[in-house]
């Protein structure tokens, strides 16, 4: 594809919880690529079992930043240090940002964390490093069920593209209005709303 | 198909797998040429090295990457047909093994009382010479037998510790673990003449699981989930699960029944019956391909009407016979079961039940039924000692058999064997590896001081599986034999050395006779003489292609199905045999007897961990640490227990204390806890203690003040299933009380 | 129908009492600056003796505070980062503004007071009140479009955070008055007028500090169910303590007691414990905003 062809890549990440055996395996593959340090997390998945017995499921819900289209973050951030690339991507200009941890607090995802070892804010970037190597996303890559899908939205011959095209979707906090790239097929409300199950909350 | 060359070979390797891949109906895997990993911080694309993945049977292919000489990630190898270049967190956190900084550095001998945990330092000579000296001194006792040599359920280790035994004179190797459980093995013999069975789940249409737990476990896991999923999205395959709790995999499947432990094997053949009964079965079949005629059949079944299994099992008569139904219209179908079945004193005719099952409906060895993939036969070089004992389902009661004086064992030798800890009775057997009088000598080779090495009087310290030389073959997915060769992505660390270089060089310095079994001196020349064998591989660049691959794919394999019609069957009539060996149902007896207040105790396994080997791993104890005791909210409301309060689990052997989870989702007669936590002996990060090292990260660990578990083994006794010799994991009765 | 959390990780909580004190010491600087302006910006006569002590404190507080927020920082040795890259949309940008200029006229202001010049004094005073609602403004902004927290994206944050800001910086001034007159200046004929004074705009303030507070409530309790969660988190939950024991009722309800109970409204001491309990209240309520604002889990 040309450089400047007027098409902008719109890169998102589909996880299709049809497919999605909560194995974890992408967080852990996360940590791996990007030497995410023990006690911080650029991806998790979140389990949850609902029902009474014995009608009973369990549903998965992996989390990443979702490289919001209307990022919170990046428009609190004082200095500039995260901005969005042409293609959708969040990124952190580790040298420039600040430490004022602003940005953990507005995302609304969790998904930002300080880097207990040296003290700056990292996310998930889509693995930038390897998108721009030409290569999907470490987690995607590993998941054992390809329930992680990745691609560029605009293509309208890529997965990505098909596959929201076919099936009803579900995005985190739609209410927030961050319009997140991060779409989930088959998402069941409970794994997604941060209260159930949480007794300490009920 | 003499005479390709090596450069159209590694075309069709790769075009192999675009092949396979299309065979699936839709949905692109990813090509190779995107299987790579670049430096985060140089943006270049790294080395990689393939190699096989030990974290659990399932040995997928691997590629280790390289930067500046260490091995900085592991990512898929896109050219294995099995795994298709994916991975579980597990293989993964391989790397956590390589660079744990609790791995032994170099020999290590008792330095004071056995257990007392004390070591010191000695040579690679000086250990070599202490064991060739016990070995020889039972030599001219002419008690070679007393050699017990216990190896892993890793396949590839096999063939060099059985010929150093025989070679030694002995009879006493054992691997100790035969892929789930020895019952499984010996069930498909009888039957089949096979010893391995899988679902080709790819391709099923309705997938009836009984205690099966794909989603997190399986011997095949990445390689079998990967199709199951395929198979429910792509064909619209049903799941329907038997369970006694609700596993991901029970809690994912379209129906989940919970069920009595251990009367599986009555719901399997009351379906049978309702099949039989209905005239759903593919009578052809069963007629040319077993021993039974159909109205033999429709006799022996007779007795497994829905009605009766329903009184001992517990799953409604009416949801049998409509699965049964079910399951015989939706063709091809598969029948499969996991450790919940095999896993008991009547787990062998358990699986027996599921060969029945699957044969009523024809779906054996067919598109989309209960397949047997086969091996690639592996001929090791001359001079090939006499064979002995390779897999011995006795090995469970090894210990017991020593305790009461019916074995002798003068020199015991474990290799990545954790006995005291993953073993039934692991009391006894600690008390017995404590005697010096009943096991004179104990050498234990493994990277890691575990719960049984505590009690050895030599710790030699091992090659980690990214570190060493096997060759492997897997059982294939696809019906292809294939070869996968594991080779050493780094050097082995500190004195560190492979398994089977031990054995090598223990037989040289052996002498006499032994020397020239292992005359090949290194374990990769012996794989290269291995490898020479094959004409085809030969041809397509020999050890040299699987060094750069890491898989060769047999070019003349097709994937065929319905093997018995072109092969016989290695079963006595070439048939598959169920008039010798009809399944039938026994209730086990002590589940008969209990009372109010009396539960099963189930074990089970962590997605992201793998028995006794990955709690030291950092990325894998970070997600599961915990290992409370699974306990219906029926009985928790009755008790009045919260999640997080204490109970002490009591069963004929002692008792143990962990604190509860409570679930709507298990049967109200059991209480589960998983087999993979609660360590006492595995190193700093297994007790989740944040501590300096040469990797910053472990003074970050958070987890050991959430608690690290507590382990059932302990209060399982050693129960055996009289037909295939499995212990029974999930038969133990236990009371629970509120502490 | 029951459901259960079998696995979800732990996120830290990254802002925390620095930040909540930061809050605190920025309003109490934005109440005794405006105060100090009732006399020489707006000529009430009355609070004469509050002018001098106001700037000072006013500036002292301001010179401390963002040291706090400086240390704060991952990386506080990037601070020059703050004029250098700047993002107009982020409230801590004008934050940055603010804590430059405020200062500034702070000293300039001090000075003419303190060198006599009233005219000069008047015109920075002038100048300084909106700089000083505006810097305390901006810390209600910080929260206030931290759109993830519920507790904190409410546009009836920077008003609470002003009035609250009086309240404290009100109550900080009667302290310093009677530590003044009754410590410093023991002996000298004294005219607790001011502190009767002083006390009833502190009554004013806390009235409508309790009124922001309850509206503020109001809605959380009747808006969606993140909000409800929040509202009851104050009520019965975690904070309740907090809230309602110290900043709700030893922190303003105790205070309008003491202040307008007949027998104690002109008792000194009375007036005292009650400018105490006052500042304990409010950085009660700082602590209670950030805090408790990112305690409820996101994910
Ligand atoms: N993550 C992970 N994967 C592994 C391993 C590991 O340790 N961890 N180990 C590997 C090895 S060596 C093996 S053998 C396999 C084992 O893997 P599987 O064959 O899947 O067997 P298990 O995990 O032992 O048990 C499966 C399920 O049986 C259920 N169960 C218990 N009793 C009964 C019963 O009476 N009836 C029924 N229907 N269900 C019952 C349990 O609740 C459990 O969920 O996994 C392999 N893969
Ligand atoms: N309660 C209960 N117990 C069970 C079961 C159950 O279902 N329930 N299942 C049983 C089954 S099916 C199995 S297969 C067994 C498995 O049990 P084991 O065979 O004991 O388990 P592993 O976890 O494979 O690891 C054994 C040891 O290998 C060492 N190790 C790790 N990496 C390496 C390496 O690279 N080289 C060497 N030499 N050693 C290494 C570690 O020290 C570890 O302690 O457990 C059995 N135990
Ligand atoms: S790796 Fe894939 S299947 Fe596993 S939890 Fe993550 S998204 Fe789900
Ligand atoms: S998920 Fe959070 S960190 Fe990621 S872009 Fe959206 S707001 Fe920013
Ligand atoms: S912590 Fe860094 S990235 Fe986040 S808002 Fe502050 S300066 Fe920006
Ligand atoms: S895309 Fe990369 S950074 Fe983001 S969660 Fe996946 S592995 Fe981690
Ligand atoms: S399933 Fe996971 S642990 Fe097992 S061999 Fe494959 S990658 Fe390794
Ligand atoms: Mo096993």
């Amino acid at each position: 594809m040309k450089k400047n062809s007027i098409e902008k890549k719109r890169y998102a990440m589909v996880i299709d919880l049809r497919r999605c055996i909560g194995c974890h395996t992408c967080s852990v593959a996360c940590k791996a690529e990007n030497r995410v340090p023990l006690g911080v997390y650029r991806s998790w998945v979140k389990i949850i079992e609902k029902g009474n017995y014995p009608n009973i499921s369990r549903h998965f819900l992996p989390t990443l930043c979702n490289q919001c289209d209307h990022p919170p973050c990046v428009i609190n951030c004082p200095v500039q240090a995260t901005w969005k690339l042409e293609n959708g991507i969040i990124i952190i200009d580790e040298h420039r940002c600040i430490g004022c941890k602003y940005c953990l607090a507005s995302c609304p995802y969790n998904a930002r964390h300080i880097n207990p070892l040296i003290p700056i804010v990292q996310k998930c970037t889509f693995c930038h490093h390897r998108v721009y190597a030409g290569l999907e996303p470490a987690c995607v890559e590993a998941c054992p069920a390809r329930a992680r899908i990745f691609g560029d939205l605009n293509n309208p011959q890529g997965e990505v593209a098909k596959l929201l095209s076919k099936h009803p979707f579900q995005v985190l906090k739609h209410e927030m209005g961050t319009y997140p790239q991060v779409y989930y097929i088959g998402a069941d409300l409970d794994a997604m709303d941060p209260f159930a199950g949480r007794k300490e909350w009920m | 198909m003499a005479g390709i060359s090596r450069r159209d070979f590694i075309k069709w390797g790769a075009g192999g797998v675009a092949l396979l891949a299309t065979s699936l109906p839709s949905e692109g895997i990813s090509s190779p040429e995107t299987r790579k990993s670049v430096s985060r911080t140089t943006g270049r694309l790294r080395k990689s090295i393939p190699s096989v993945c030990m974290m659990c049977p399932a040995g997928c292919g691997i590629l280790g990457y390289l930067e500046y000489g260490k091995v900085v990630k592991i990512g898929g190898n896109p050219l294995d047909p099995n795994s298709r270049g994916r991975l579980c967190a597990k293989g993964i956190a391989g790397i956590n093994h390589l660079y744990n900084p609790d791995r032994i550095p170099y020999p290590l001998k008792r330095a004071g009382k056995r257990g007392e945990g004390r070591w010191k330092k000695i040579s690679w000579d000086e250990a070599f010479r202490e064991i060739a000296l016990r070995l020889k001194a039972i030599q001219t006792e002419r008690k070679q037998n007393d050699l017990i040599l216990r190896n892993t359920w890793d396949m590839a280790g096999n063939e060099i510790a059985g010929r150093f035994v025989s070679a030694f004179g002995g009879s006493g190797s054992f691997q100790h673990a035969i892929l789930e459980s020895p019952n499984g093995v010996s069930a498909l013999q009888d039957i089949s003449g096979y010893s391995m069975g899988i679902g080709d789940v790819a391709h099923s249409r309705y997938i009836l699981n009984f205690g099966g737990n794909p989603y997190e476990t399986h011997f095949l896991y990445v390689p079998f989930i990967q199709r199951l999923i395929d198979a429910r999205i792509n064909l619209g395959a049903k799941l329907v699960t038997f369970d006694v709790r609700i596993s991901q995999t029970a809690g994912k499947s379209d129906e989940w029944f919970p069920i009595v432990p251990g009367t599986d094997g009555i719901v399997i053949l009351a379906m049978a019956h309702v099949i039989a009964n209905e005239g759903l079965w593919n009578k052809g079949f069963i007629e040319q391909w077993t021993t039974l005629s159909t109205v033999q059949l429709l006799r022996r079944l007779a007795p497994y009407t829905p009605k009766k299994a329903e009184e001992v099992s517990g799953v409604k008569a009416a949801d049998i016979k409509r699965i049964a139904i079910e399951f015989a219209a939706s063709r091809p179908g598969v029948a499969i079961g996991g450790g919940g079945l095999l896993k008991h004193i009547n787990g062998t005719d358990n699986q027996k039940s599921i060969l029945l099952l699957n044969t009523l409906t024809g779906n054996l060895d067919s598109k989309g039924g209960f397949g047997f993939p086969q091996p690639y036969p592996l001929v090791p070089p001359e001079p090939i000692p006499l064979k002995t004992r390779r897999m011995d389902p006795e090995s469970q009661n090894l210990f017991l058999r020593v305790d009461q004086g019916t074995q002798n064992l003068g020199v015991l030798m474990t290799h990545m064997d954790n006995p005291v800890y993953k073993g039934p009775g692991s009391k006894l057997i600690s008390a017995v590896l404590h005697d010096e009088k009943k096991i004179p000598f104990h050498v234990s080779i493994d990277p890691f001081l575990n719960e049984t090495n505590l009690y050895a009087d030599l710790v030699l310290p091992e090659a980690s599986y990214l570190e060493r030389w096997d060759l492997l073959s897997p059982p294939s997915m696809e019906r292809v034999p294939y070869l996968a060769l594991r080779q050493p992505i780094i050097k082995p660390l500190g004195e560190s050395l492979s398994f089977s270089q031990i054995l090598i060089e223990l037989a040289h310095r052996m002498g006499g006779d032994m020397g020239k079994y292992f005359r090949f001196g290194r374990i990769e020349h012996y794989i290269e003489a291995t490898i020479n064998r094959i004409p085809k591989l030969v041809d397509a660049g020999g050890i040299d292609f699987l060094m750069e691959k890491g898989i060769w794919i047999d070019p003349d394999g097709k994937p065929t199905y319905r093997k018995y019609e072109s092969e016989r069957l290695k079963t006595g009539s070439g048939k598959f045999e169920f008039d010798s060996s009809m399944p039938v149902y026994t209730p086990i007896l002590h589940h008969q007897k209990m009372g109010e207040g009396e539960f099963h105790l189930t074990t089970f396994q962590w997605n992201v961990h793998s028995y006794s080997q990955t709690a030291n791993c950092k990325w894998l104890s970070e997600i599961v640490h915990r290992n409370p005791l699974l306990i219906s909210a029926e009985t928790a409301h009755k008790m009045k227990l919260r999640n997080g309060d204490r109970i002490r689990v009591s069963s004929s052997l002692g008792s143990l204390v962990t604190p509860v989870m409570v679930t709507q989702g298990i049967h109200p007669k059991v209480v589960a806890l998983s087999d993979s936590l609660g360590r006492w002996n595995y190193g700093r990060i297994a007790r989740g203690e944040p501590f300096q090292s040469e990797d910053p990260e472990t003074r970050l660990i958070w987890w050991g003040k959430h608690g690290t578990g507590a382990h059932p083994n302990p209060i399982i006794p050693i129960q055996k299933d009289p037909a295939g010799g499995g212990q029974g994991w999930m038969d133990t009765v236990v009371r629970i009380e509120k502490i | 129908m029951d459901v259960n959390v079998i696995y979800n990780v732990e996120h830290e909580m990254h802002l925390g009492t620095l930040i909540a004190l930061y809050f605190y010491l920025t309003g109490l600087s934005a109440g005794s600056f405006i105060i100090s302006t009732f006399a020489y910006g707006f000529g009430m006569v009355k609070y004469k003796p509050l002018g001098k002590i106001g700037v000072v404190m006013a500036t002292l507080l301001l010179i401390i505070a963002p040291m706090i927020l400086l240390i704060d920082l991952a990386q506080p040795l990037r601070f020059w980062h703050l004029i250098l890259y700047l993002r107009i949309t982020s409230p801590i940008t004008w934050g940055t503004f603010l804590l430059t200029l405020y200062p500034i006229n702070c000293m300039i202001y001090g000075y003419f007071m303190f060198k006599g010049n009233l005219k000069r004094t008047k015109i920075f005073g002038l100048i300084g009140i909106p700089l000083a609602l505006m810097v305390h403004g901006y810390t209600g902004f910080i929260l206030a479009l931290g759109k993830a927290r519920v507790l904190w994206n409410t546009a009836i944050m920077p008003p609470i955070f002003l009035v609250s800001a009086m309240v404290s910086g009100l109550a900080m001034m009667i302290l310093v008055v009677i530590v003044k007159d009754y410590f410093i200046q023991r002996g000298k004929e004294h005219d607790p007028t001011l502190i009767y004074g002083l006390g009833k705009l502190l009554v004013v303030s806390i009235v409508l500090d309790l009124i922001l507070i309850g509206i503020d409530l109001t809605v959380l309790l009747t808006s969606h169910t993140e909000a409800y969660i929040a509202a009851l988190m104050l009520l019965e939950g975690s904070f309740s303590h907090l809230f309602l024991g110290v900043e709700v009722f030893l922190g303003a309800l105790v205070p309008l007691f003491l202040l307008l109970f007949p027998l104690t409204k002109r008792w000194v001491p009375g007036i005292a414990i009650a400018s105490v309990l006052t500042m304990i209240g409010i950085l009660a309520m700082r602590y209670i905003m950030v805090v408790g604002g990112l305690t409820i889990p996101l994910s």
